[in-house]
């Protein structure tokens, strides 16, 4: 039985990992896969909590959570191909129009 | 179950009418059918809503939504800023290409998130209800898709939005470790020792990086003036109002027990480090927020940082905490939905009918001229953001105000009324700019005298209008004030 420490510093590294990769890259999909990490890294973290309380919340949230990422999904990656579409790129340093 | 559905029937209006017109616009109907039905669905919410909020606070589907008092008030505002939105929207979108039934499916969509989000009781249903309004707002800001302007909205929306989910969902995880429930209930009853824990604290933190990011406070506001620049007019108002309310209401509901009972055991528990962070959160949102606005020459962006800045005057209400605060931050909540919709309705009018191509003040130079009346609404909602009497924006101020001096923030209040100060410079060097300034481009502009407001247009503004005039001296009048119903609810 693994303890629940290793779990919680797992989903800690990879949630970090995926915020400096947000911060960071300058690549839309890089960007959006590195939130996709930011997700995945708080539902390990919610099965592990779940597990170990012996409760089942957490991973009715673990399966809203994964269907909300995909509805996000569908609108990041359309918003994406806009992007596309007008700058022939995905670079978001092109995101420069409106700035202070 | 009959029960658990009536309780949640604004919700399910909301959601059926967003399914019927997407299905509409799959069989390609017309905006005369589109925009009634949408209008119809929303009247239907509203309604109910108005019904709900005198009956008493009840739970339905197993403790995990709340209905009735508080919670059906904040759903009756943001619906009435849907209806709002749709009758300005449908004029002034109208033959744009982005202008499709779905447009209206998504506000509707948009607000069924909304309604979860306020009368959710549970850390589930909160996070499925900011993300279901979230993404539909992602698909509105994003709506003028052949626009540079548009797609940079959309996106840095977008980015900004589902890294703060990611924050705000690790926050839920955290305090879920902590106390082995997402019920609101069993936060708020949790044990000194539970929440003297650091995962407890860590996950209210996090909780909070999300929740200032959804209410656009400083320093998490970056997004706010650049999304409501690019997104259709319309929209932004919209965004930078119902959202808001939604926001306040729901974190209001799930953050002020934690601090109350934590405060009433220790000084140092999550509650109050939770209060010092909100605290400078809020005098940094109202000095930031006023104080750039000074600098913007860009209509929509004034109103996006002048939100900012009301959003630190909404935070007051959550450090002082008490029931007059609670009730200040309702009625707050109320005037500024009113006054920044109007504002955004005026703009989105004068840029479709002057042919604006873009919101900045050089356009408005010479407007009071050709069109004296219509910016006189302008100028109406204007002077109520600033905080003149006896509007409503006065009221609610004066409301928050002296909540917080009552409880003791004299520091507090003070930097807030200086910032009014310096907001209330802005909105009037705008009335000043439309009605003292001379116009190059207004004068030869031709004008066609026809071209006024159509019925949305001229429904809305004066809804908003009435309102904005009259929630400012209704405690004065002898009937029932919008004060005592609000009172009501505590």
């Amino acid at each position: 039985m693994i303890s629940i420490e290793w779990f919680i510093a797992l989903s800690a590294v990879l949630f970090t990992i995926g915020a400096i990769g947000v911060m960071v890259r300058r690549n839309a999909i890089v960007l959006f896969m590195c939130i996709e990490l930011m997700l995945n890294a708080v539902n390990i973290s919610l099965v592990a909590f779940s597990s170990y309380h012996g409760n089942i919340e957490g991973h009715m949230l673990v399966l809203f959570a994964l269907s909300v990422a995909a509805a996000e999904a569908v609108v990041g990656l359309a918003l994406i191909i806009a992007l596309f579409r007008n700058t022939l790129s995905v670079d978001i340093r092109n995101l420069t129009l409106m700035r202070f | 179950m009959t029960t658990d559905l009536l309780a949640f029937l604004p919700g399910l209006l909301t959601a059926i009418g967003g399914l019927v017109i997407m299905i509409l616009g799959a069989f390609r109907a017309k905006k005369q059918v589109v925009v009634p039905s949408t209008l119809l669905f929303l009247l239907g919410a509203f309604g109910v809503a108005i019904w709900q909020a005198s009956m008493p606070t009840s739970v339905a589907f197993s403790d995990m939504v709340r209905s009735g008092s508080f919670a059906s008030f904040l759903i009756a505002i943001i619906v009435f800023a849907g209806i709002v939105t749709t009758l300005v929207n449908q004029e002034v979108m109208q033959g744009r290409r982005a202008h499709s039934p779905e447009v209206y499916a998504m506000i509707l969509f948009a607000i069924t998130g909304m309604i979860t989000f306020v009368s959710s009781n549970h850390l589930l249903l909160l996070f499925v209800g900011l993300e279901t309004m979230s993404i539909a707002l992602y698909v509105l800001a994003g709506l003028y898709k052949n626009e540079r302007h548009g797609v940079e909205a959309g996106l840095k929306y977008f980015i900004l939005g589902a890294f703060a989910s990611g924050f705000l969902l690790y926050g839920m995880s955290f305090v879920y470790g902590a106390t082995g429930s997402l019920h609101f209930q069993a936060l708020a009853l949790a044990s000194p020792e539970v929440t003297q824990t650091l995962f407890f604290r860590a996950g209210i933190g996090l909780m909070l990086v999300g929740f200032f990011f959804k209410v656009s406070a400083v320093p998490f506001h970056m997004w706010t003036p650049d999304v409501y620049q690019g997104s259709p007019t319309a929209i932004s108002g919209f965004m930078s109002t119902a959202s808001k309310v939604a926001a306040f209401g729901a974190f209001w509901v799930l953050l002020t027990p934690i601090s109350f009972s934590v405060d009433a055991s220790t000084q140092a528990g999550s509650g109050s480090m939770a209060i010092s962070a909100l605290y400078w959160i809020s005098i940094l949102s109202m000095v930031v927020g006023n104080l750039t606005s000074i600098a913007q020459q860009d209509l929509k962006r004034i109103l996006g940082f002048s939100s900012i800045g009301h959003a630190g005057y909404l935070l007051m209400g959550f450090v002082v905490a008490t029931p007059q605060a609670f009730t200040a931050m309702l009625f707050y909540l109320v005037a500024y939905t009113l006054m920044n919709l109007g504002a955004f309705a005026m703009i989105a009018h004068f840029e479709r009918t002057f042919g604006w191509t873009d919101a900045s003040m050089d356009q408005l130079k010479g407007v009071g001229r050709i069109a004296p009346r219509r910016v006189a609404l302008l100028s109406l909602f204007m002077l109520s953001l600033a905080g003149f009497p006896p509007l409503a924006g006065f009221f609610g101020k004066y409301l928050v105000f002296s909540a917080a001096i009552e409880a003791g923030f004299v520091t507090l209040t003070v930097v807030a009324i200086l910032s009014a100060i310096v907001g209330a410079f802005v909105y009037l060097r705008v009335i000043g700019q439309a009605y003292f300034e001379q116009g190059e481009s207004a004068e030869s502009q031709s004008v066609d005298p026809q071209k006024g407001m159509g019925w949305g247009m001229v429904i809305a503004a004066s809804l908003l209008a009435a309102g904005t005039i009259h929630f400012g001296i209704d405690a004065l009048m002898p009937w029932p004030s919008l004060l005592d119903w609000v009172n009501g609810f505590m």
